[in-house]
C-alpha cells in the first residue's frame, strides 16, 4: 500500500474518532431560540424605479450623493484620543510610530507595570490596552512576559534563554545566534526579511520584520526556552507577519521582544507596539 | 432530506423547521466537532447555525440544496467559533519533555496523539476541506460548491493540509502539546 493510501486511511480512521450524537439541551436550546426568532423575508429591492420623473431621479441621486459623502467626513474625522501617558524620558523608537503619540485604548487606562518575576529588570507604561495576558496562565515568568491587547501577543524574553531550531529537522536547537536577522534571513519559515536599528531604553538593537511562510518542512517551534526546555513559543501562522526586537544587555540582560500578527493588522499593532516600547525602561 | 419540510420551514413552519433540526444536528455536530476538536465549541457552532439557518432560510431558492446550504452555514459558523476561540488562547504552549512513548502498541495512540496535534495547528479553512472531504467523502468540485470557493482553492486547501498533516507525522518532527497540558 502506497504512503498515501496509508496516511489517507490513518486520518479517516482518526476522523471516525470522537462524538457523533449532539446532545439533546442543545438541540432543545435551538428549538427554544426559534420559537422567538423571526424568519428574514425574501424581499427584492427593486434597483430601478421607472415611474420616477427624470427630476424625481435627479433629486434622488442628489440626496442619495450627500448622505453619502456626509457619512463619509463623519468616519474619516480626526480621531480624539483619550488619555495621554508619558513616555519616559531618554527613551526613543526609531522608523515609523515615532512621531505618534501614546494614546490608551478606550476605557483602559494605561498603568505602569514593573516585573519583579522577569530575569531581566525592566518597567513600562501599559499604553494602548496592552496588557500582561493573565488569561494564558503563562503571562510572567522569569523566562516570559507575554502581554496582549487584542489578539495580538508579544512575548518578552531574555536571550540567554531562548533556543531557536538547527538547519534541518533532525537537527538540536541551538542558542539564539547573534546575528538574528541573518537566521531569519536563512529559515525557510520565512519570507524576505527587512531589518533597521533600533533604541529602545537607551538600548540600541535591531528590529527584523519578515512574513511568516512556513513551507511544511521546517520546524516551526521557533523559540525555545533553554534553562529546561520545557516552554515553547509557538506563534508561527501562515499568512502572519512576524516582527522581532533584539536588545542586547549587559551580562544576560539582553532581550528579544517578538510580536505576530496579521499583515492586515500589523502596521497598527506595530504601531501600538512603538508607542509601548517608547515607555519602556530597563532599571 | 425531505423537501417538503424544506418548502413549510421555509414559508415560516416551525415544526417543519424542527423536524429538519432533528434529521441534520448530529450530522452537523459530528462535522463541527471534527472542524473545531472541541465539544462545547462544536455545541455553539451548531446552535448558531441552525438558528441562522431558519432566519435565512427564505432566502434558499432551491428546496432540494438545503443540505449542502446548511453544510455552508454550519462551516462559517465553526470560522466564527474559531476566532472566538483564538482570541481567548494564548499562542504559548508547554512542551512534554518526556515525550512520548512509542513502542509496542502504543505506536497507533501516539500516531493519533500526533495528527490530532498537528490537526489542531491548520487553519481553519484547511481543516474545513479535509474534514468535508476526508470524513463526508465530499469530492472536491461538490465541497466548492458547499463552500461557495473556486474548485482549485478547496484543492489547495486539502493539499496543504495533507502536506502538514504527513510532515507533522514524520520521525523528527517537533509539535508542541495542547495547552494547559504539564510536561
Amino acid at each position: 500500500m502506497s504512503d498515501d493510501r496509508i496516511f489517507e486511511r490513518n486520518a479517516r480512521a482518526w476522523l471516525e474518532l470522537g462524538p457523533t450524537d449532539i446532545p439533546d439541551r442543545v438541540v432543545e436550546d435551538v428549538l427554544s431560540a426559534i420559537e422567538s426568532t423571526t424568519q428574514e423575508r425574501d424581499l427584492r429591492i427593486p434597483w430601478r424605479f421607472p415611474s420616477m420623473t427624470l427630476t424625481a431621479r435627479v433629486a434622488t441621486a442628489a440626496v442619495i450623493a450627500v448622505l453619502t459623502l456626509g457619512a463619509g467626513f463623519y468616519l474619516l474625522r480626526p480621531q480624539q484620543g483619550i488619555g495621554s501617558p508619558g513616555v519616559s524620558p531618554g527613551t526613543s523608537v526609531d522608523g515609523p510610530g515615532l512621531s505618534a503619540s501614546p494614546t490608551a485604548a478606550v476605557g483602559v487606562p494605561a498603568t505602569t507595570f514593573t516585573s519583579t518575576v522577569f530575569a531581566v529588570p525592566l518597567s513600562m507604561t501599559l499604553v494602548d490596552g496592552w496588557r500582561l495576558n493573565r488569561g494564558s496562565g503563562y503571562e510572567e515568568s522569569s523566562y516570559l512576559l507575554d502581554l496582549q491587547r487584542g489578539t495580538v501577543e508579544i512575548g518578552i524574553m531574555p536571550i540567554a534563554a531562548l533556543t531557536v531550531p538547527g538547519a534541518t529537522m533532525t537537527d538540536p536547537y541551538v542558542a539564539l545566534p547573534t546575528d538574528v536577522a541573518a537566521w531569519v534571513g536563512q529559515r525557510p519559515e520565512f519570507g524576505p526579511a527587512t531589518t533597521r536599528a533600533i533604541t529602545i531604553g537607551g538600548r540600541t538593537g535591531t528590529l527584523i520584520d519578515a512574513d511568516f511562510t512556513w513551507d511544511g518542512s521546517s520546524k516551526y517551534t521557533f523559540l525555545r526556552f533553554y534553562p529546561t526546555a520545557g516552554w515553547l513559543y509557538d506563534r508561527l501562522v501562515a499568512g502572519s507577519r512576524a516582527r522581532f526586537i533584539v536588545l542586547p544587555g549587559p551580562g544576560d540582560t539582553g532581550i528579544l521582544i517578538h510580536m505576530e500578527a496579521g499583515i492586515g493588522i500589523f502596521n497598527e499593532s506595530a504601531a501600538s507596539l512603538d508607542r509601548l516600547l517608547a515607555t519602556l525602561a530597563f532599571r | 432530506m425531505d423537501r417538503v419540510l424544506v418548502e413549510q420551514a421555509r414559508g415560516g413552519d416551525r415544526d417543519a423547521f424542527a423536524s429538519l433540526v432533528h434529521q441534520v444536528s448530529d450530522s452537523l455536530f459530528a462535522i463541527a466537532y471534527r472542524i473545531l476538536r472541541d465539544t462545547g465549541q462544536a455545541e455553539d457552532a451548531v446552535q448558531d447555525a441552525l438558528i441562522s439557518t431558519w432566519r435565512q432560510l427564505p432566502h434558499l431558492r432551491e428546496a432540494d440544496r438545503f443540505e449542502a446550504w446548511i453544510r455552508r452555514v454550519l462551516v462559517h459558523a465553526c470560522y466564527a467559533e474559531s476566532r472566538r476561540g483564538r482570541d481567548a488562547k494564548s499562542n504559548i504552549r508547554l512542551l512534554d519533555l518526556h515525550g512520548s512513548s512509542t513502542s509496542d502498541g502504543s505506536r497507533a495512540l501516539a500516531d493519533r496523539d500526533e495528527i490530532e496535534r498537528a490537526f489542531r495547528h491548520l487553519p481553519i479553512d484547511q481543516r474545513s476541506v479535509f474534514v468535508l472531504h476526508h470524513y463526508l467523502g465530499l469530492p472536491l468540485v461538490e465541497i466548492a460548491e458547499t463552500l461557495g470557493i473556486p474548485a482549485g482553492t478547496a484543492r489547495s486547501r486539502l493539499h496543504y493540509a495533507t502536506r502538514f498533516l504527513r510532515s507533522a507525522m514524520e520521525p523528527g518532527a517537533v509539535m508542541p502539546i495542547e495547552e494547559g497540558r504539564l510536561a
